[in-house]
């Protein structure tokens, strides 16, 4: 399959000039990076922006670009989540290791998951999700002897970075590592989602017989996809345990769920950028108002969501190229 | 190259084609005719793996393609173009064009210069295509898989003159310059029988006649016979 697509790639020549980065996109991570400098004080604040962000471009590569709706993907989350966070607790403290291992084990519940998705359509794919997710909080909730049930995981001991950087109380350590995992996977998933791959995948969200027709294997593209993603989404899980040193059992609830999806929606979908962008304003946002009005802050939110379903089409991303395409338009009447 | 040799097939129990034996060899052009209703669409549908098949063999470049799961079949060789044409609407024309590229002598490239329109049209979406560029579309993208046999599916339907008379010369480009094999459905008798070398007429489920579409435009007694039209002598 990867040897067709990579004869595919060579063969539509003009794929390989998306995969030039655009300068929006440079200076984006450009920004990543100046926050450390800017607001120093922040940077664990900023480490959970980001791991979200992480998080939500998982559910972009299975909502966004191949379409398949779930409400428990907080199960890959709370899996990697909870495996970095045992092997710590029980004398594994590297943190590569655990991310490997987090990543792995994510990813084989997917692939396994992946086999109750590949048939049926949205609202029986949103029941089975939504079903996984509760059982699986149900099972680390009632296997306290392990996981701590509603307590949480404590003992969670990190080892330093190659020996050398400590995870310090301001979380510096902590957000250069995690800004840098999230590049790199960000990257790998960006040229995924470039290739004839990610064409295949959008054209299964667009229209499943006439994808089968034109040669595509359906089932296996849709198993990869989620397996992958369940992949990411762990490893963003395990990234949270070993930047906060604890796991709570909110890792796997369905707020986490709903809410990432909340989060994919507010940002855009199929954009590679929605999930990091809807990020930073869906915490900033909760944070803000939050602060306004401890009690009844979701009001608020509410408010915000109906809004921008009605009027923000494709979320934040969406709206924002609605209006460069306008000026771009504006300037070339003035021009001509 | 292709043969149905007895084949039965159909929806669930309801057996649509009866009795169907036909070849096909490489580099012909066959034009599928019949009146509304006996079983052309779903003589394609049964070659691309839609359809049930009760008894009776179909090979495939000397593969028995029975068994054979549709997206393999697209892969195995044969692009089909469905009547719906289901362009994706959120993917650009050149975006549907390269979802399933296979390397071969169609390639952007001579996709574009066999329907120019599409070059202009290469980063509009798919939903702001009219229907005469949607039809070039997907036949665009079924030869992108560089199918050893196009499947076309009353690819003219619904369309303007003028447009047919576009496509029209398109197809008998493919047909004679390229030496693409094809099989056509068609309402168009007159405009099928002059771009194909060979014709098989179709009744409820199976080949009833089988001529070189020269002969058969030379005897139209058997055209008001099977097909049920009158055609202006040419």
């Amino acid at each position: 399959m990867s040897d067709n697509l990579a004869k595919a790639s060579r063969h539509v020549s003009f794929l390989r000039g998306r995969e030039r980065w655009k300068s929006a996109e440079i200076a984006f991570w450009l920004t990543l990076v100046g926050v450390y400098f800017v607001f120093p004080s922040s940077l664990v604040f900023a480490s959970q922006i980001l791991i979200t962000g992480l998080f939500a471009l998982s559910l972009d590569m299975i909502l966004g670009y191949a379409g398949i709706v779930t409400l428990g993907h907080a199960a890959f989350f709370g899996i990697g989540a909870y495996t970095a966070g045992l092997m710590a607790a029980h004398g594994w403290h590297d943190p590569f290791l655990g991310l490997l291992v987090a990543g792995v084990t994510a990813g084989i519940a997917g692939y396994l998951c992946s086999f109750l998705l590949s048939k049926g359509g949205d609202l029986t794919r949103l029941m089975i999700t939504l079903g996984i997710g509760l059982l699986l909080y149900e099972v680390v909730n009632s296997a306290t002897k392990y996981t701590g049930g509603v307590d949480g995981l404590q003992g969670v001991e990190i080892g330093k970075l190659f020996g050398v950087f400590g995870f310090d109380l301001y979380g510096k350590t902590a957000y250069i590592y995690v800004l840098i995992i999230s590049f790199l996977l960000f990257v790998f998933t960006r040229s995924m989602m470039n290739s004839p791959y990610g064409l295949a995948l959008r054209s299964i969200r667009e229209n499943q017989t006439r994808a089968l027709a034109i040669g595509i294997p359906i089932s296996a593209c849709l198993t990869n996809i989620y397996s992958i993603a369940a992949v990411i989404a762990g490893i963003a899980g395990a990234l949270l345990t070993q930047t906060t040193q604890f796991v709570g059992i909110d890792v796997l609830s369905f707020q986490r769920s709903a809410d990432l999806l909340l989060i994919l929606i507010i940002g855009g979908t199929a954009t590679m950028y929605g999930g990091f962008v809807g990020a930073v304003v869906f915490l900033l946002a909760q944070n803000w108002l939050s602060n306004l009005n401890p009690q009844y802050w979701q009001f608020f939110l509410g408010i915000l969501l109906i809004v921008m379903t009605l009027y923000l089409r494709g979320g934040i991303l969406g709206g924002f190229s609605r209006l460069v395409n306008l000026f771009r338009h504006w300037r070339n009447k003035e021009h001509s | 190259m292709l043969t149905f040799e007895n084949v039965f097939a159909g929806y669930g129990e309801a057996i649509v084609i009866d009795d169907c034996s036909l070849t096909m060899g490489e580099g012909e052009s066959v034009a599928l005719l019949g009146r509304n209703g006996v079983g052309k669409s779903s003589l394609l549908l049964t070659i691309m793996g839609h359809t049930k098949v009760h008894r009776g063999s179909i090979r495939w470049c000397g593969q028995d393609l029975v068994k054979v799961p549709p997206h393999a079949r697209a892969r195995a060789g044969l692009g089909w173009v469905p009547q719906e044409r289901e362009i994706f609407p959120s993917l650009t024309v050149e975006e549907n064009l390269a979802v399933t590229a296979l390397p071969g002598k169609w390639d952007l490239k001579s996709i574009y210069a066999l329907f120019p329109r599409l070059q202009e049209r290469r980063k509009n979406l798919g939903n702001q295509l009219s229907g005469g560029e949607q039809q070039m579309l997907a036949i665009g993208r079924a030869l992108m898989l560089n199918p050893k046999l196009l499947l076309l599916d009353e690819p003219l339907e619904g369309l303007a003159p003028v447009i047919v008379d576009e496509l029209c010369i398109s197809i008998e480009r493919m047909i004679r310059d390229e030496g693409q094999s094809l099989i056509l459905v068609e309402q168009h008798v007159e405009q099928a029988l002059g771009l194909a070398h060979r014709a098989l007429v179709l009744e409820r489920g199976r080949v009833v006649h089988n001529a070189k579409c020269s002969d058969l435009l030379a005897n139209i007694s058997v055209l008001e016979k099977w097909v049920g039209v009158r055609v202006a002598h040419p």
